[in-house]
């Protein structure tokens, strides 16, 4: 398939640069702010750096690589320039949404999928090897779904099918873990570095692994986070 | 349709084809699908069955160089094409999935592996037997698809099957074999076609032309000779053989033959056949 890139986010790239390495080809990318640019270039040098609307165009699978709140407007947007037909895959990553935010997409015919890598990308060629042990979420109209998790098995990941109705549950949840384990984790360490113990990070690291190993091995039971804090 | 990219989630989609008393009918594939597999599939769905297709660019069955690396791979693409076709399962496992540490049971060709395609392509059929009977014990199917195109391999696999049924390690799979799809000038369709530049296509195209050219006469030899006149001269021969189509052993008479061919074009390797004496 014909891939393009729409938006700055550093996942962009990565996964346009896997699904390279899978097969597919990359047609262009859209991208705005310096360091976007600076990304394009080294991690795909030969792709060529082309406005929206070509991008939109020449791709056979589109991928949204834009904050969540423009996602809609941006779908619209290619939507009313007639550039969304049956033929075309339309991708968004943000955890924070199902595929139905890209029903303009979809209203012509496109395929609406969410994917979402659980990873953090700094958009260098080091995401690629994370990429190929980590999980994606993925969500699309049901009779769709293989094509999305086919998508993250080309990226060497494992694809987890999230339904639409288990979205918000599942943006609550990553919210959460990656939020909040981050707080609690700089808790810790500010008690320690208050106390002038040296090298606090090294000193519970273990114990903060260890602690989240084995919350991730224990039979689920749900706690609300205010309890805790 | 449903991915299984596991074991267990492909145990999961079979326990519904058991559940609804329907029988399984594979198609093992290694992607780039075209055409002719889209018709051993259509096949398969046309006897109602339960159709589970399997997508797995098996390592073993390469050799050394660049032709594993270069065979097309694009699962994405694929599974958009089954989720049209309406297949029930497509399973895509990963090569830790197919060969764990311990436990594959290695299948030798024997004899008839190490002839034609055997003799280029060392370990080939160890390796095409060893997956697809691994394929075999995961998908456990009532009915298997294989395309003609690849003779040799359909012919390994019933024997294969044969001599397991006959030791009574294995229910009975029907091994169907599906007649070649060839482009509207005769190139047998093929993944590999891909990789052929356009201006080559002419060439690729000589080699079914020449395979009918021999068909036309009786004896070995004229026959043979007729192939090569008619192949482009750009075609880099590998083997070209008249051989009995169930031992695979040289045959005189072009009569009840099937004519082999094994060549490149340019960077690509083709194979195809033609079984002679009208039945083909």
């Amino acid at each position: 398939m014909k891939i393009g890139v729409i938006g700055d986010d550093p996942a962009g790239p990565v996964l346009a640069k896997a699904w390279a390495n899978a097969g597919h080809e990359l047609v262009g990318v859209f991208v705005e702010s310096p360091e976007a640019i600076e990304r394009i270039e080294a991690l795909l040098p030969d792709v060529p750096i082309n406005n929206m609307a070509a991008v939109a165009e020449d791709a056979d699978l589109l991928v949204l690589a834009i904050p969540s709140s423009d996602l809609e407007i941006t779908c619209a947007g290619l939507a009313d320039l007639g550039l969304f037909g049956p033929k075309k895959i339309v991708v968004h990553l943000s955890p924070l949404l199902g595929y139905s935010i890209l029903a303009d997409a979809a209203r012509f015919g496109a395929i609406p999928i969410a994917l979402h890598p659980v990873m953090h990308f700094t958009g260098t060629s080091m995401d690629l090897t994370v990429l190929k042990n980590t999980t994606v979420a993925i969500s699309a109209p049901e009779p769709l779904e293989p094509i999305a998790q086919a998508l993250a098995i080309e990226l060497g990941a494992e694809p987890v099918v999230v339904t639409e109705a288990q979205r918000a549950a599942y943006a609550e949840a990553f919210e959460v873990a990656s939020s909040f384990s981050s707080l609690v984790v700089k808790q810790a360490l500010g008690i320690l570095e208050a106390a002038d113990v040296p090298n606090p990070a090294r000193l519970i690291a273990p114990v903060v692994r260890s602690a989240v190993e084995d919350a991730l091995a224990e039979p689920v039971g749900r706690i609300d986070p205010k309890d805790v804090l | 349709m449903q991915l299984a990219h596991t074991i267990s989630e492909l145990n999961q989609a079979l326990a519904v084809a058991d559940a609804q008393g329907r029988r399984v009918g594979f198609v093992p594939t290694m992607g780039a699908l075209h055409e002719g597999h889209l018709s051993l599939i259509r096949k398969a769905q046309a006897d109602s069955l339960f159709v589970v297709v399997s997508i797995f660019v098996n390592p073993r069955q390469f050799g050394e160089g660049d032709d594993l690396r270069n065979y097309p791979r694009t699962l994405g693409v694929d599974a958009r094409i089954l989720t049209d076709l309406g297949v029930d399962v497509l399973f895509a496992p990963s090569v830790q999935e197919v060969y764990p540490e311990s436990g594959v049971q290695e299948i030798s060709a024997g004899e008839l592996g190490q002839r034609l395609e055997g003799e280029f392509r060392p370990g080939h059929f160890d390796g095409m037997l060893t997956v697809v009977n691994r394929l075999f014990n995961l998908v456990g199917p009532d009915v298997a698809f294989f395309g003609a195109k690849d003779a040799q391999q359909l012919m390994l696999v019933k024997n294969m099957v044969r001599a397991q049924v006959a030791n009574g390690d294995r229910e009975p799979i029907s091994i169907v074999g599906c007649e070649t799809i060839r482009d509207s000038e005769g190139l047998a369709l093929s993944s590999r076609n891909q990789r052929i530049p356009a201006d080559q296509i002419p060439a690729a195209r000589s080699i079914y032309r020449a395979l009918v050219a021999g068909s036309k006469h009786k004896s070995r030899q004229d026959c043979l000779d007729a192939v090569t006149r008619e192949l482009d001269p750009i075609i880099r021969l590998e083997y070209l053989e008249l051989v009995d189509p169930e031992t695979f052993a040289a045959a005189q008479s072009t009569e009840g033959a099937r004519l082999v061919i094994a060549c490149w074009v340019g960077e690509v390797r083709l194979i195809d056949n033609l079984l002679l004496g009208g039945s083909a």
